[in-house]
């Protein structure tokens, strides 16, 4: 047998890993990102919960127990109705997760189809998507949301919307910027000699190994985004039935009292610390886990 | 494994049987690039390949050399159209690559193939190294849909691919099991030409002797021809009976490789094959290298006349002519199948 016949290294490693399961065995092994991971499921927990786990209802007025310091009746005490500030935390949190998660699916709905355009459609196509992009980052995205939103209206659907808007931009250019590359990659290059045609390289081939940066950024965003969309509530672009609980509104009341009664804000401020600290913590560990030049 | 050239038959020897299967004739590549003279930005067409000729018989390799920067990879992706040639035409059996439209490339493609360099940036991260073979079967609807995964696994193990390799992700396998891969999808199709960019520069010495050996088993038995780019006259000796020596865009010599070797014509030719070492102990310590001086011109500012007089070390022989600086020298054929551009070949010899 000539030395053609053999290949170069023994195998002894058991049959072959999935993509996903390898980065899930990395991102195991990354202690903050799984820190992380774990707060965020417990978060989402709560939220999907609350019904059930919340000791009171969260818009029960009781003006008789207003102001109570967090106590064993009122673990977070309660606001200046007397509406227990733990209900509303964990009833709020719904809001902000919701909304949070759909406008980041909603920018990246919109980043994937301009992203894929700019690179299908040719020069002039991509020099019009950019320069939308363009006109899009010039906003501060609280900004973008807050014209949006007056354009729109107040509600749910319309600040996910308006959030995700100002989101697009970003994703845009990061998948335009991925797929230009992988465009040079000599393995696209490979395709396109063996013959594979133009629409399965880019589905089949390209989008996929352009998503790994997309799924990091989309996991740093929703931080930010559930910030946004706190930062809406505070500057009183939150839901329009005050009863309802929502962080930035009780951030923005708890404000005005907070050298009197600093519990007010303490509640919400810490999960949205929590919340924002764990995704970039998951953010970061996806990043490396999913990173196919750090190997295994 | 050890290859002596002057043991066995010169491999992918079949000179002048019949119509050649590719047919080069006056291919122009030209890059538009941003210049960065001057105040204003405009753009400067370079040219990376200038005017090139020739021809690749069935079943016979021909082998491009030239140090990196030469335009040989350009020509390889130029001929297979994965870069469009600003002019001249690619003869494929007969017919005019660069005048195809989409639908017809794609099906010239399964004819013509590539193998690369980096055998890890060819192949996709996300799929198996089995559904990178199937793929080009299933894109050109070669054979019955049910056969396929048998007809894979047999070019996988015709390359030295282990059956239990094959549901493997590129990053779990060695550089050389990749190139395997990467010969296995080109065959795939059943090409008769393969273009073979440098397959061997990015593996260790122990496996390039394995795929060459791989490569020359395919120019025995399945008769393909293949347009063999290396820059290591070492590597060329062993797979290609004629060789072809580019010089920033150009054909500097042609013929075949004992000759150029044993004799070579040019003088970028001759420090070329200075550099390559000998298997007997006693010439090798006579061996003189010949080290050019600078670097290779830029190709936005290409040397008037010759392309490479401005480094040519035979030049101050022939002091009284303005020639080289002058006039581009055409290749002109010295003996059947052995062409030198260069005006004083016969008199620097």
């Amino acid at each position: 047998m000539s030395a053609a016949d053999t290949t170069a290294a023994p195998a002894t490693r058991a049959p072959s890993n999935s993509y996903w399961r390898l980065v899930f065995r990395r991102l195991r092994r990354n202690r903050p990102a799984m820190a992380g991971l774990v707060c965020l499921v417990v978060v989402i927990l709560a939220a999907v919960t609350a019904p059930i786990i919340a000791p009171y209802d969260p818009m029960k007025v009781s003006l008789a127990d207003a102001y109570q310091s967090p106590n064993a009746a009122h673990l977070m005490g309660t606001d200046k109705l007397g509406r227990d500030i733990l209900s509303r935390v964990l009833w709020g949190s719904r809001n902000s997760l919701k909304t949070g998660f759909f406008a980041v699916l909603w920018g990246l709905a919109i980043g994937g189809v301009l992203g894929s355009l700019a690179l299908w459609g040719g020069r002039i196509v991509d020099a019009v998507v950019m320069r939308f992009t363009d006109v899009l980052l010039a906003f501060p995205g609280i900004l973008l949301a807050i014209g949006v939103i007056s354009w729109l209206g107040r509600g749910d659907v319309q600040m996910t919307l308006a959030v995700g808007l100002s989101l697009a931009p970003i994703f845009t250019r990061l998948l335009r910027a991925s797929l230009l590359s992988l465009q040079e990659s000599d393995f696209v290059l490979a395709l396109r000699s063996v013959g594979v045609p133009r629409r399965q390289i880019l589905f089949r081939h390209m989008l996929p190994n352009a998503l790994t940066p997309l799924i990091v950024q989309a996991t740093l965003q929703l931080g930010t985004t559930i910030l946004t969309v706190a930062g809406l509530g505070f500057l009183g672009l939150g839901p329009e039935d005050p009863r309802i609980p929502e962080w930035g509104t009780m951030l923005i009341e708890g404000a005005q009292m907070i050298q009197t009664f600093p519990h007010l804000v303490l509640g919400p401020g810490a999960c949205l610390v929590a919340i924002v600290v764990s995704v970039n913590l998951l953010g970061d560990g996806l990043r490396d886990a999913l990173d196919p030049r750090v190997r295994r | 494994m050890r290859l002596d050239p002057r043991s066995i038959d010169p491999p992918g020897a079949r000179p002048n049987a019949g119509d050649p299967v590719l047919s080069v004739r006056h291919l122009n590549v030209e890059f538009s690039v941003p210049s960065r003279r001057g105040l204003l930005p405009r753009k400067v067409n370079v040219r990376a390949v200038n005017d090139l000729s020739f021809d690749i018989g069935r079943g016979e390799t021909l082998a491009l050399v030239g140090e990196s920067g030469c335009g040989k990879s350009t020509t390889g992706r130029a001929i297979l159209n994965l870069i469009p040639p600003s002019s001249g035409t690619v003869l494929f059996d007969g017919r005019n690559i660069a005048g195809l439209e989409e639908r017809a490339l794609r099906r010239t493609r399964a004819r013509m193939q590539m193998i690369f360099q980096d055998p890890y940036g060819s192949l996709s991260p996300r799929q198996t190294i089995r559904s990178a073979v199937r793929e080009a079967l299933d894109v050109h609807d070669i054979g019955e849909r049910a056969g396929r995964s048998a007809v894979v696994d047999t070019l996988l193990e015709t390359c030295g691919i282990r059956p239990d390799l094959r549901d493997r992700y590129p990053h779990e396998l060695s550089g050389g099991q990749r190139q395997r891969v990467g010969i296995a999808r080109a065959l795939a199709t059943g090409p008769d030409l393969i273009v073979a960019d440098e397959p061997t520069s990015a593996l260790d010495v122990s496996i390039q002797a394995q795929i060459l050996n791989l490569i020359r088993r395919l120019q025995r038995e399945r008769q393909i021809s293949f347009l063999f780019i290396s820059h290591n006259m070492a590597v060329v000796r062993n797979v290609s009976a004629r060789v072809a020596v580019m010089y920033l865009g150009s054909i500097v010599e042609t013929g075949l490789t004992h000759e150029v070797l044993s004799l070579p014509l040019h003088p970028y030719t001759k420090a070329l094959v200075s550099a390559v070492r000998v298997p007997d102990p006693a010439v090798e310590r006579r061996r003189e290298r010949i080290v050019l001086s600078g670097e290779q011109p830029s190709l936005m500012e290409l040397p008037s006349g010759c392309p490479f007089h401005s480094r040519c070390w035979l030049r101050k022989q022939i002091p009284t002519s303005n020639r080289c600086a002058d006039e581009r020298p055409v290749p002109r054929t010295i003996s059947p199948g052995r062409t030198v551009s260069c005006h004083f070949a016969e008199e620097l010899g």
